[in-house]
């Protein structure tokens, strides 16, 4: 019988579940706010000091997303959206957040079309999680040039 | 034209009010709210003609602001189009019935709001922009 998690334990055992509907949400949202191409990617990252955020799910099921990009992606992006070159850190740290809560909110109408569902603030966080709970870990490259990551994660710690 | 776009991000209403630029409405005037408490006053000291909301937002959420507009009868005639990744066909129902003017998931691109707000910017003959 599935548990409340079901978004995380409806396919279990698979290495990746939902992943053709996130590469379709992540295609969407680069696309449309970064002008951006997106592929998934075995390849790992290695990026520095990355930009990085995480939002909660908190109804009818619970978990978090995390999202990270390389910090050089990051300003790339908020300049295409901005029109500007003159970004501070504060305003590349908005776009990276209202891209997390764009592609979770995307990523949840698609997986629950006919429930309502509540997620937090996304806000800024200092690193992605590993391994605890179960975790979900997606790569995507953007322009055949960076790597981001995704993580969804049960872990509610 | 008056628009009000509230929405608690920077990115999300610099992004709303180029779209907004890039179908026909360059020549408006756009006001911003970071939240619905902060756009109630905004509304109140002068009601714009058409207003963009967040759902998930701080202090007061866009499901808030919808009904406390249309609650009050002084400025329920102003259209409230919603925009956000929260947005599914069961939410979708729920703020048509309490009187939106649309929803509109995000990511939107130009194409998908200007087929949303397409009638403010085609006025009928003898008309204004917005069909009085």
């Amino acid at each position: 019988m599935p548990g409340e998690n079901d978004l995380f334990f409806i396919e279990h055992g698979q290495k990746r579940p939902h992943e053709a509907t996130l590469t379709k949400v992540v295609r969407a949202t680069f696309e449309k706010m970064g002008f951006m191409e997106s592929e998934p990617t075995d390849e790992n990252p290695v990026a520095l000091n990355p930009l990085a955020a995480v939002i909660e799910i908190l109804s009818p099921i619970r978990g978090k997303i995390f999202f990270s990009a390389p910090q050089h992606l990051g300003w790339t992006i908020a300049e295409n959206l901005y029109g500007l070159e003159d970004l501070t850190l504060e305003v590349v740290g908005d776009m990276i957040s209202e891209l997390l809560n764009t592609i979770t909110g995307s990523l949840l109408s698609e997986l629950m079309p006919d429930q309502q569902f509540n997620l937090s603030i996304p806000r800024l966080c200092a690193a992605i999680p590993g391994g605890q709970g179960k975790t979900f870990i997606y790569h995507f490259n953007i322009d055949n040039n960076d790597i981001i990551t995704i993580v969804l994660t049960d872990n509610d710690s | 034209m008056r628009i009000l776009i509230v929405d608690d991000t920077t990115t999300a209403r610099v992004f709303a009010q180029k779209c907004l630029a890039n179908i026909g409405l360059h020549d408006a005037e756009f006001i911003q709210a970071v939240h619905g408490l902060d756009a109630l006053k905004k509304i109140r000291e002068n009601p714009p003609d058409l207003i963009l909301t967040d759902l998930i937002m701080p202090e007061m959420d866009g499901e808030t602001l919808l009904k406390e507009l249309k609650n009050d009868a002084d400025l329920n005639h102003i259209p409230v189009l919603v925009v956000s990744s929260a947005a599914n066909v069961a939410r979708k129902d729920a703020l048509m019935a309490m009187g939106a003017l649309d929803v509109l998931p995000k990511p939107f691109s130009t194409t998908e709001i200007y087929n949303v707000l397409k009638i403010f910017l085609e006025p009928k003959e003898g008309s204004d922009a917005w069909g009085e």
